[in-house]
């Protein structure tokens, strides 16, 4: 059987029935099941390289699996799109291994939601003005500021959070810390107003 | 984008958050360099998603 009859007929056999839920911890429990059942049938991570659990698929191959999800109108599990898209490969490309081994299988199963801290209030979207600062305090980050526009905090267990570190010099980088949302002094997010 | 049922925007805010330095990203100071690689990582993958909304588009005609 070549490869887009087997994704088609997965596909088709293994579609979750009904019609996801578009708020609230019911699209939570629906986009995590639909990743744990692509992860059961063999079908996460399609980009991922194959020594993190990963299909490492060719570009060829995925546009296939896309084109067929596309036409067998497969749920677009918006919540699973951060860590599947942003967090694991960036995990991948220069996390350590010991949060390679926390993180990676948990994304891949859809046992965890990743959301990203990266605008702020008064910054917007412009990465290089951030005011969240976070400074070196021991073996820990302490993190002061706020962001906003963060899609479905509200039901994430990780973050990836982008700070400025202090104190500020005119050459001052960023960093990229991963928050679990129960850390103390995180505060509840309240909804953005657009 | 926000109403009270559907919520999709929050705003966060952290106040003295401690975050343990094993959860950094890549180097202390070298952010910057591992947010241009999510940038990357994020406009290829809404490639991808453009990709099965135009195929999703046509096998609809």
């Amino acid at each position: 059987m070549i490869f887009r009859d087997q994704a088609r007929t997965w596909l088709r056999d293994n579609l979750i029935p009904g019609t996801r839920p578009h708020s609230g911890e019911a699209m939570r429990s629906f986009d995590l099941a639909w990743q744990r059942k692509q992860f059961e049938g063999g079908w996460a991570g399609v980009s991922w390289p194959t020594e993190y659990g990963g299909l490492g698929l060719s570009l060829t191959r995925q546009l296939i699996w896309h084109e067929e999800y596309a036409r067998a109108d497969a749920p677009d599990n918006h919540l699973c799109f951060v860590a599947l898209n942003h967090a694991g490969p960036h995990l991948i490309a220069s996390g350590s291994e010991d949060q390679k081994r926390l993180h990676l299988p948990k994304i891949l199963k859809g046992e965890v939601i990743w959301c990203q801290g990266f605008s702020e209030p008064n910054s917007g979207s412009d990465l290089a003005s951030l005011r969240t600062q976070a400074r070196v305090e021991g073996d820990h980050l302490v993190v002061n500021g706020s962001k906003i526009w963060t899609s479905h905090g509200h039901l994430s267990d990780w973050q990836e959070l982008l700070c400025a570190p202090i104190p500020l010099r005119p050459s001052t980088r960023h960093q990229l810390g991963h928050l679990r949302y129960e850390s103390p002094g995180h505060h509840s997010c309240a909804p953005s107003r657009s | 984008m926000t109403s009270p049922n559907q919520v999709h925007f929050v705003q966060c805010f952290y106040d003295e958050v401690r975050i343990p330095l094993g959860n950094i990203g890549g180097q202390i100071k070298d952010g910057w360099k591992r947010r241009d690689v999510h940038v990357g990582l994020r406009n290829a993958a809404r490639r991808r998603s453009a990709i099965k909304i135009r195929y999703a588009t046509w096998s609809k005609r």
